[in-house]
């Protein structure tokens, strides 16, 4: 298969889109999990 | 129920990197295996393969926003702070496909069409419904009223209409988008149709997933919001006395 910019473009935003989508759900509980400890206390 | 999350993304996982692979390859070999994947399209040539990533994402969007709409209708009835959630993760994961229909789209359409946009009704009405679903978003993220749940899911029904009106909108106007794939009079190589369906059942798998971890992170969010104001309430001697009462 002959590499085509406008497809490997496609792909790979869909895939760093997703990819930035659950880094931010990470952070997220991270930093949910930070809040929780500090209940704790 | 908590083994459950690990097994899932593990099969998740797998098949979305098959169905990445039978997208992008017409022939694929797995061991002696020799598996059919996805024919290259005889007039765009390898850039058609874009519809694979294309459709699905905008048919998962779909169904989200339909959860939405149902998620919404139940909380306005019974008031249930789950569906509630529900509606919110929906949309929040929705508007994640549909940002990725808007992107691959204008890519696949530069070669093909050879312009990256036209005011045309199916790209003008996504993005009509992309707007109204990132207000919701907005509405939910920045509006510290107790009635934004409420005025959410009322914006909710209203944006669920705009989706029949996209998915439709290649019927009733003339455009420049393609006709739909299923009931929509064209035709498609069964091959293909395998390809495009399995790729659909790999993104819906995942967004469940997404929308699954997403749910508990929301709930949890909810419970830690919860414990900040009794405890702000326990600090403040006026408030242990409300308490008391």
């Amino acid at each position: 298969m002959t590499t085509n910019p406008y497809l490997f473009a496609a792909y790979a935003v869909t895939w760093i889109i997703h990819i930035v989508y659950l880094a931010t759900i990470a952070s997220r509980y991270s930093r949910l999990k930070r809040e929780i400890d500090e209940l704790k206390k | 129920m908590k083994k459950a999350f690990p097994i899932l993304g593990i099969l998740t996982g797998l098949l979305l990197i098959y169905s990445m692979s039978i997208a992008l390859n017409p022939v694929i070999r797995v061991g002696g295996l020799i598996l059919d994947g996805a024919p290259t399209e005889q007039t765009m040539g390898n850039v058609q393969r874009i519809f694979y990533y294309h459709v699905p994402s905008a048919w998962t969007a779909f169904i989200l926003f339909f959860i939405n709409f149902g998620a919404s209708i139940y909380y306005l009835i019974k008031r249930s702070p789950a569906a509630d959630i529900v509606a919110l993760v929906c949309a929040e994961v929705g508007v994640v496909f549909c940002t990725i229909v808007l992107i691959t789209g204008p890519i696949w359409a530069r070669p093909v069409w050879g312009i990256w946009w036209t005011w045309d009704m199916r790209l003008t009405s996504t993005l009509v419904l992309w707007l109204i679903y990132v207000s919701y978003l907005f509405l939910r993220r920045f509006s510290s009223s107790g009635q934004t749940p409420l005025l959410a899911a009322a914006l909710a029904v209203m944006g669920a209409l705009c989706v029949p009106f996209v998915y439709f909108s290649i019927w009733f106007f003339r455009t420049q988008h393609p006709q739909p794939v299923m009931g929509g009079g064209g035709s498609i190589d069964p091959r293909m149709l395998h390809v495009l369906l399995l790729n659909w059942l790999a993104f819906s798998c995942f967004a469940f997933l997404v929308c699954w971890s997403r749910y508990r992170l929301e709930k949890l969010q909810r419970q830690v919001d919860e414990a900040h104001a009794m405890r702000s309430l326990m600090d403040d001697p006026a408030g242990r006395t409300r308490i008391a009462r």
